[in-house]
C-alpha cells in the first residue's frame, strides 16, 4: 500500500471494526427474519444457468434493480397502499402509523427499545442537516451544514459546505431557543432532564412557557427537535404533547428537504403550515417544513408535494447525536 | 416433500451464515457511500437479492454483495433525485458525505476531500474499493464489472489523477496570490 492508499484508508469514514457487532443488532435480526420469510427466486433443485461472473453480475443487477423498484413503488403513495416486499420505509415491525394516535403509540414503543442518553457537559451535540430557506416564499437558498455544539460550554464548531470546519466560542444554534426558558444552550439538557415524562404534565409546562398559545408551543417543540438531539423517549413524549394541541393534524405523506418521505404532524397558524416530519420506520424526527398557506388548499397535498414557490423553510436531519469531540460523527 | 424441506433449510442456513459474516461489511460499504440514514435500505436490497440468488452465489460472495450494493446505492441516489424538489446536486453531495468524520485531520482532509471530490465517480469508486474495502484488483473488477486487468489499469489511472490533483492543490497553496481580493472596506481577505 503506497502513501496515497494509506492516506485514503485513514480517511475512511466508517471503520470495519466498528461494524463487527452489527450482525447481532436488532436491526440485523429483524432484516434477516424478514428476508427469510420471502420466497427465493429459484425453485428447489434448479441448477445455476450462468457460469461467468459477468452473467451473475447481470442477474444481481436485475435483482437489485427489482428490489429497488419495489422500494420506490412502496414509498410512492399509491391508491392501493400495497406493502413493500422489503425496504425499511414501509417495513417496520410496528407498521407505519396511519393516524396521530398510532404515531405516538409506535414512537413510544420504538423508543422503549432504545437506550436513553444523558449528555455530559463535555459532550458535543451533532447535527448534519440539509436545508432550504426563504424569506417570503420561493426557496432562495439551499445548503448543507454540519454543526457541533459543546453541551456544557458555549464552544461551537461548524462545518459549512464541503468539510471546512470552523470553530468559535459564541453564536451557534440554540444559544437562545425560542419557546424554552433559560438564557443559554448550556442549561438546556439539564432543563430537559428535569421535565416530567407524563405528557399531560409536560403539555402544561410547555404551554405555560408559551403564553398558552398552541401555535407557539408547536413551534417551540419543532425548534427543540431542530436544534438539540434528544432521546427517542423524549421525542415520543413530545409527539404526545403535539397531538394533544388543538389544531394539530396528522398526515401520512410529508416530504423533507432531502426529498425523503415521512409522516407528520402539522398545524396552521399565522398563515403558515408548519410540520414536524417523522421517520415512519424509526419514528425519530427527520425534518421540518414550513409552507406559506394561500387560499384554501389541501394541507395534506401541500405537505406531500411541497412547492418551491411556497416553502418558507425546509429541513432534513441527515444525521444527529451526541459525540465526544468536534469533527466526530455518530 | 422432505427433500424440498431440507433444501429450503439448507438455503436458510447458508443464507444465515452469509448474512452473519457479511452484514457488517455491507453496512459499512453502504454507510461510506450514502450515510447512516439510507444505508439500511441499501443493505436490505442487497441481502434480499442475495437470498433470491442463493443457489447461484459464488464461493466468495463478498464482491458479489458489494456489486449488488453498488447497484442499490445508485438506485437510492436516483430515487432521491427523482423525488426531490430542491437542488439535486447539493442534496446528493450531502447524502454522500453524511458519515465523513473530519476528526483530528480536518485541515489535511480538506485537501484530500477537495481532490477526491474533483474525480469522476468511477475513479472515486475504485479508489474507495481499494482503500476502504481493501479489495484486490480482481475483486474490484468483479464489483465494477470489468476484468482484473482493466480494474488494475483503472485503479492506477485513478491514483494518478488523485495524485495530480493533490499536487496541484499543494502548489496553489504554496504560491501566494499576486492579486488579493478586497472587501467593500478595502480589507484584504
Amino acid at each position: 500500500m503506497n502513501d496515497l492508499d494509506c492516506r485514503l484508508a485513514a480517511w475512511n469514514p466508517v471503520r470495519a471494526e466498528d461494524m463487527l457487532q452489527a450482525s447481532s443488532s436488532a436491526d440485523a435480526t429483524r432484516l434477516l427474519h424478514r428476508i427469510l420469510s420471502q420466497p427465493t427466486a429459484n425453485p428447489p433443485g434448479r441448477r445455476a444457468l450462468w457460469s461467468s461472473w459477468q452473467a451473475k453480475a447481470w442477474v444481481a443487477g436485475v435483482a437489485a434493480t427489482a428490489a429497488a423498484i419495489a422500494v420506490v413503488v412502496a414509498t410512492v403513495p399509491s391508491a392501493h397502499h400495497q406493502p413493500a416486499v422489503v425496504g425499511f420505509q414501509h417495513g417496520p415491525s410496528l407498521g407505519v402509523a396511519s393516524n396521530a394516535a398510532e404515531l405516538v403509540d409506535y414512537a413510544t414503543r420504538s423508543a422503549a427499545s432504545t437506550s436513553a442518553f444523558v449528555p455530559g457537559p463535555r459532550d458535543w451535540a451533532y447535527f448534519e442537516k440539509f436545508y432550504g430557506l426563504s424569506s417570503s416564499g420561493g426557496l432562495e437558498g439551499t445548503g448543507e451544514a454540519q454543526t457541533w455544539q459543546q453541551v456544557g460550554t458555549s464552544s461551537y464548531a461548524a462545518s459549512w459546505h464541503h468539510g471546512q470546519l470552523t470553530r468559535g466560542s459564541s453564536g451557534g444554534p440554540g444559544a437562545r431557543l425560542t419557546g424554552w426558558p433559560g438564557p443559554s444552550w448550556t442549561g438546556m439538557y439539564p432543563y430537559l432532564a428535569s421535565l416530567p415524562a407524563q405528557p399531560t404534565a409536560l403539555r402544561k409546562i410547555i404551554l405555560g412557557n408559551n403564553d398558552v398559545d398552541p401555535g407557539a408551543a408547536f413551534a417551540a417543540i419543532e425548534n427543540l427537535f431542530g436544534n438539540f438531539p434528544v432521546s427517542a423517549q423524549l421525542q415520543a413524549e413530545l409527539y404526545a404533547v403535539l397531538v394533544s394541541l388543538p389544531g394539530v393534524g396528522f398526515t401520512g405523506h410529508a416530504v423533507d428537504a432531502a426529498g425523503r418521505p415521512g409522516i407528520g404532524l402539522y398545524m396552521v397558524h399565522d398563515g403558515h403550515l408548519d410540520a414536524v416530519i417523522v421517520n415512519p420506520r424509526t419514528y425519530v424526527y427527520m425534518g421540518g417544513l414550513s409552507i406559506a398557506v394561500r387560499g384554501h388548499p389541501s394541507y395534506a397535498a401541500l405537505l406531500a408535494h411541497p412547492s418551491t414557490e411556497t416553502v418558507l423553510e425546509s429541513t432534513a436531519i441527515l444525521n444527529s447525536g451526541i459525540v465526544s469531540r468536534p469533527g466526530q460523527v455518530p | 416433500m422432505n427433500g424440498t424441506g431440507s433444501h429450503e433449510e439448507r438455503q436458510a442456513q447458508l443464507f444465515t451464515e452469509l448474512f452473519a459474516a457479511n452484514y457488517g461489511l455491507v453496512l459499512a460499504y453502504a454507510r461510506r457511500r450514502v450515510g447512516a440514514d439510507i444505508a439500511p435500505d441499501v443493505v436490505a436490497d442487497t441481502f434480499l437479492a442475495a437470498w433470491r440468488n442463493i443457489d447461484e452465489l459464488p464461493a466468495d460472495p463478498l464482491p458479489w454483495l458489494y456489486r449488488t450494493a453498488h447497484f442499490a446505492v445508485a438506485n437510492q441516489r436516483r430515487t432521491l433525485a427523482r423525488r426531490g424538489r430542491l437542488d439535486d446536486r447539493a442534496r446528493l453531495q450531502a447524502a454522500s458525505d453524511i458519515a465523513i468524520d473530519h476528526s483530528d485531520q480536518v485541515a489535511a482532509d480538506m485537501e484530500l476531500t477537495a481532490a477526491f471530490r474533483a474525480l469522476s465517480e468511477a475513479d472515486r469508486e475504485v479508489l474507495r474499493l481499494a482503500a476502504w474495502e481493501g479489495l484486490r484488483a480482481g475483486e474490484i473488477g468483479m464489483v465494477v464489472g470489468c476484468s482484473a486487468v482493466a480494474a488494475k489499469a483503472r485503479l492506477r489511472r485513478a491514483r494518478q489523477r488523485l495524485s495530480r490533483r493533490l499536487a496541484t492543490a499543494m502548489s496553489e497553496q504554496e504560491t501566494p496570490s499576486l492579486v488579493r481580493r478586497t472587501t467593500a472596506k478595502g480589507t484584504g481577505i
